[in-house]
């Protein structure tokens, strides 16, 4: 069987043949002889080229998190290619929450103009203030959340409009 | 032994709440959880040997919800209330309440909270007595007074928090411009942390390190410091890795420091645990009393590894009315302990806080190893509290090997489903300027300011486990045919056995 998965925004495609108890894996013209030596929920011990080694994995929302001598790999299904229609609200001039948070304050009214780096508002998590700041100069075209309320990582926050001068 | 206390609660939640619990079970005490909504199935919920609902996750509705605390303790016929650390730890007004209520408060009393919980009054106090005290300014914080303070003490200066901690309600300001904006963010944090929106200003030492002294008082005037403990390596005002003994310290040096940690205590009769703390300038090998901390620390397990003493044991028989049986001689500190702490945060998000379910938690294990975990496998980082998620404490003969043994620990150490700093403590612990502990407060800021992951390669290994998961999960044709393979003991054959019991 081929299997393709993403990790860190690099695709790979592996092939996987049975012989009895063994495997053959095949990646990127490069052939590997893999024997599994236990597994449990969570947790899988492979001889691969005659090196013992013990992977830890465990899964949310079709993501397969490994955990390798001390290093944490995100494996994800292979997105398809993103369609080249350009998203209607590019880069810069939406700005989302960088994790989950409470509005604690926000510092700037809709219409009004921004500065780089100006603060538009404040966020609030486990006790520490985030300071959002505008990332371009422009006029501030909308803000989405109100202070008080409690926003998701990447929810919308506000959005800017550069091409006011 | 310990007759006076047969039932203590617990107000607190995470990993101290079950190091209260692991120290309560030794002592043969009976011990009670406290949750709030979202801690309902917390492990230390699990582990306690009783538990009561406090309210909702908003720390003030729960957590600091001081008289639903107390009543909670009473119900339960609890004769102590062990405070842990942050929280209510420091607040002096919980503590009279619990005497108020008959109930013993395992910490010092009211008045020394009092003293020294405020930080200005603290710098009062000290500068009677003769310990010196970082130059600063704690007299009344509007802007004018404020600004002409900042000019006579100089930049670069920090704007504190007077009731602060855990570098929350704090800013370092390198010049006047900016000093304005440091007093409002810091009376925001300090007001919503604390309670308490008053600020005082200290003068910072960029170079400096922070070192620390545990000390321990019982209730009838026995006094001994438990040595340092050095806190240097921070981020934003936070320590993230703690050692002791400190690389820094000479003899003369370490027993003047001990000596004058053992005054401020007793200037304001302090019993129970404290922590006596100091910023030392390595150039002038001269130190400045900066606060005291008048509960147990976070990083009191590498004192407990380099003494042989428990501490949270000593706090509870303290607060039993018993005497210290040992004097300061008979004190010493063996081999070399480091801890670090394991944050549910993103280092690739400018290390913002991260919540969510821990899809793994294997702890690391072997020799010299000690983990003060509160969560495991399956449970819930939430964002309303400290993303602590555990603790990781080495010891070994010197400083050097338990370097190597928290490394050790630290790459076996699985910790999936939540972006965390694993990965950015073991490139410090692997710092060249690190190991030859070349460090200070500002170090850490000073060279892993833009720090990312180094992104490897993903190696094929991990690429062909995923595959054989993602095989066996699928259940497809593979399966199939292997299921009617000739070995009967394949492991591929065993249904169901390749399910991840977490989270799916």
């Amino acid at each position: 069987m081929i299997f393709r998965c993403q990790v860190d925004n690099q695709l790979y495609e592996i092939k996987l043949e049975w012989h009895d108890e063994q495997c053959h894996a095949t990646l990127r013209d490069q052939d590997f002889l893999v024997e599994i030596l236990d597994h449990r929920p969570g947790q899988i011990d492979l001889r691969v080229q005659d090196h013992s080694i013990r992977l830890y994995w465990a899964e949310q929302n079709g993501r397969t998190w490994i955990s390798y001598k001390g290093c944490t790999y995100i494996v994800d299904k292979p997105v398809n290619r993103p369609s080249n229609k350009r998203s209607e609200k590019s880069g810069e001039n939406i700005v989302r929450a960088p994790m989950p948070a409470q509005v604690r304050a926000v510092e700037i009214m809709e219409q009004a103009q921004a500065i780089k780096g100006q603060t538009i508002m404040l966020l609030e998590a486990m006790k520490m203030e985030i300071r959002i700041t505008a990332p371009i100069d422009g006029q501030v075209t909308r803000i989405y959340v109100q202070p008080g309320q409690r926003v998701d990582q990447g929810q919308l926050l506000f959005e800017l409009n550069s091409s006011v001068s | 032994m310990v007759d006076r206390i047969r039932k203590i609660l617990i107000a607190n939640r995470g990993e101290i709440a079950i190091r209260i619990i692991r120290a309560c079970r030794e002592l043969g005490i009976a011990s009670i959880a406290v949750y709030s909504d979202v801690d309902a199935t917390a492990l230390h919920v699990r582990l306690a040997d009783e538990s009561v609902a406090i309210g909702p996750p908003e720390a003030s509705e729960s957590y600091l919800n001081a008289p639903r605390i107390i009543q909670a303790a009473l119900d339960r016929e609890a004769q102590a209330i062990h405070p842990g650390y942050g929280f209510l730890s420091e607040n002096a007004d919980f503590a009279d309440q619990v005497s108020q209520a008959g109930l013993i408060f395992i910490g010092p009393s009211a008045d020394a909270i009092q003293a020294m919980g405020n930080k200005a009054e603290a710098r009062r106090r000290v500068s009677t007595i003769d310990v010196p005290v970082i130059e600063g300014y704690s007299g009344q914080d509007d802007y004018d007074s404020i600004q002409n303070a900042a000019i006579r003490i100089g930049y670069p200066l920090l704007v504190k928090a007077a009731a602060g901690g855990g570098g929350k309600g704090m800013r370092v300001v390198w010049e006047s411009s900016n000093l304005h904006e440091a007093i409002d963010t810091a009376r925001r944090e300090a007001k919503h942390a604390f309670g308490d929106d008053r600020l005082i200003l200290e003068r910072y030492l960029p170079d400096a390190h922070h070192i620390e002294f545990q000390v321990l008082a019982d209730q009838y005037g026995n006094f001994v410091h438990l040595f340092e403990r050095e806190c240097s390596v921070q981020r934003r005002h936070q320590k993230i890795i703690e050692e002791t003994p400190s690389p820094l310290l000479d003899e003369s040096l370490r027993s003047e420091m001990g000596t004058a940690a053992l005054n401020v205590a007793s200037a304001v009769g302090y019993t129970n645990a404290g922590t006596v703390e100091f910023i030392v300038d390595p150039q002038h090998r001269s130190f400045f009393f900066l606060e005291m901390n008048t509960r147990l620390q976070v990083e009191h397990p590498i004192t407990e590894l380099v003494t042989g003493l428990d501490l949270v044991q000593w706090q509870i028989r303290i607060a039993a009315d018993e005497r210290l049986p040992f004097n300061q001689d008979q004190l010493s500190q063996r081999g070399h302990a480091i801890e670090c702490r394991l944050y549910a945060e993103d280092p690739a998000n400018n290390f913002l806080p991260a919540s969510g379910p821990i899809l793994s938690f294997t702890e690391p294990q072997g020799p010299g190893i000690r983990v003060d975990s509160g969560f495991g496998s399956g449970d819930d980082i939430t964002l309303y509290y400290d993303p602590l998620i555990a603790k990781v404490i080495a010891y070994g003969e010197d400083r050097l090997s338990a370097i190597r043994r928290l490394q050790a620990a630290l790459r076996d150490t699985v910790l999936l489903g939540i972006p965390n700093n694993v990965a950015f403590l073991l490139d410090i612990l692997s710092d060249d300027a690190f190991l030859q502990a070349k460090i200070h407060t500002g170090w850490v800021e000073q060279n892993f300011a833009d720090w990312h992951s180094t992104g490897c390669e993903t190696p094929a290994e991990v690429l062909i486990a995923a595959g054989l998961i993602s095989t066996q999960n699928n259940l497809d044709r593979p399966l199939e045919q292997d299921r009617s393979g000739k070995d009967p003991f394949s492991p591929w054959k065993l249904p169901n056995y390749f399910r991840n019991g977490v989270g799916s």
